[in-house]
């Protein structure tokens, strides 16, 4: 099944694509790959999700907040393509979570973008190289910074 | 009386019956030029793949005889589950992004602890040096061979330190090394950044991430 027809049957509801605030494009394109920039947690609300992991929020809460990072680069890639039917695969994703000092869950946190991604993709494509780690204070505060690399047909 | 003109001999084509040819031959050159066509399609490029250029002289196979020599040990390599979100490595035209490894030793026992204060640096180099080992037995593993690997591209060293660590770079030269022992200085020197974090997963000390050049 495609990605889009995905989307529609998941009933998914991205927010809209962000526009840049500061020096950087969300998304570059080269040859056929396409490098996101961090995305945070951005609502359909245009709001974001902040806070720290382990103190602020809770594990599922996290999770939550990483998936919606996962909309937003969504929104994002389809911008920028046209259609998310484009993307090849999911080749690599760096996930950094705003955590306390001894919050170790990073990977269960971001999981909540990769089960996404797998969920849109498929197990094939939609699971790629990851690395999961915390990070001190993310811009704003938010909870969940994600960037990812798609191979683009 | 009205004759019918003789046919020019020259202008009607012979019909193929009427010539001493294999009945099949129409057949066979249908095939042929089917076959042609295909074959010309195959060779057709896919859409562009990545290409990173690299003025290196050709490559020997030595890197797998280096790791023996060496007498490097190198772990088993870990496996995601079939529920798993991630994949170890992925192959996308002539690079292999690896996701991060997480210090452990060779027992696959972790190595934790943030390094400036529960652990060294040295300490915390080891560290490093130990996600190297994971790194290359994930390579291998993935590539069937380490000769496959052209070169180190870009890594990600990550240490776990508390605000105010400044020797990033050292502890991930344990990493760094590794490379430059098995690889040698042209196809061992990457780009990268090593960086603290405020966490890694189950308190690790060092975590790793790579991209490598490699023979598709």
């Amino acid at each position: 099944m495609s990605a889009e027809a995905r989307i529609a049957e998941l009933k998914l509801e991205l927010p809209a694509a962000p526009k840049p605030a500061h020096v950087y494009k969300p998304v570059v394109i080269a040859g056929n790959m396409c490098y996101v920039s961090g995305h945070g947690p951005l609502k359909t609300d245009k709001t974001m999700i902040t806070g720290v992991v382990g103190k602020d929020l809770n594990l599922e809460q996290g999770q939550a907040a990483a998936r919606q990072v996962g909309l937003a680069i969504l929104a994002t890639v389809r911008n920028e393509l046209g259609s998310l039917d484009r993307v090849k695969r999911l080749v690599k994703t760096l996930g950094m979570v705003n955590t306390a000092a001894d919050f170790y869950d990073h990977p269960k946190v971001i999981n909540g973008f990769s089960e996404l991604m797998r969920d849109v993709f498929g197990d094939d494509a939609g699971v790629g190289a990851r690395s999961a780690v915390g990070m001190g204070p993310l811009p704003g505060n938010i909870a969940v910074e994600v960037e990812c690399i798609f191979e683009l047909r | 009386m009205s004759t019918k003109p003789k046919p020019s001999v020259t202008a009607v084509p012979t019909p193929a019956r009427n010539l001493n040819l294999n009945p099949a031959l129409p057949r066979l050159l249908i095939s042929a030029t089917l076959l042609v066509c295909t074959l010309l399609t195959a060779c057709q490029a896919p859409s562009p793949q990545p290409q990173v250029t690299t003025t290196v002289t050709p490559l020997p196979d030595t890197i797998e005889r280096r790791v023996a020599e060496l007498k490097l040990t190198l772990p088993a390599p870990t496996k995601p589950g079939p529920a798993a979100t991630i994949t170890s490595v992925v192959v996308s035209g002539n690079l292999a992004f690896v996701s991060g490894h997480i210090s452990r030793y060779a027992d696959g026992k972790l190595i934790t602890g943030r390094v400036g204060e529960e652990l060294t640096v040295a300490q915390g180099k080891d560290a490093a040096r130990q996600c190297g080992l994971a790194i290359l037995a994930q390579l291998r593993q993935e590539l069937g061979s380490l000769d496959r690997v052209r070169r180190v591209v870009k890594v990600l060293g990550m240490v776990n330190c508390p605000p105010g660590f400044k020797d990033q770079p050292q502890v991930i030269n344990g990493f760094s090394e590794l490379m430059l022992d098995v690889f040698g200085r042209e196809r061992g020197l990457g780009a990268r950044s090593a960086v603290g974090v405020a966490s890694l997963p189950s308190n690790v000390a060092v975590e790793v991430e790579a991209v490598f050049e490699i023979v598709p």
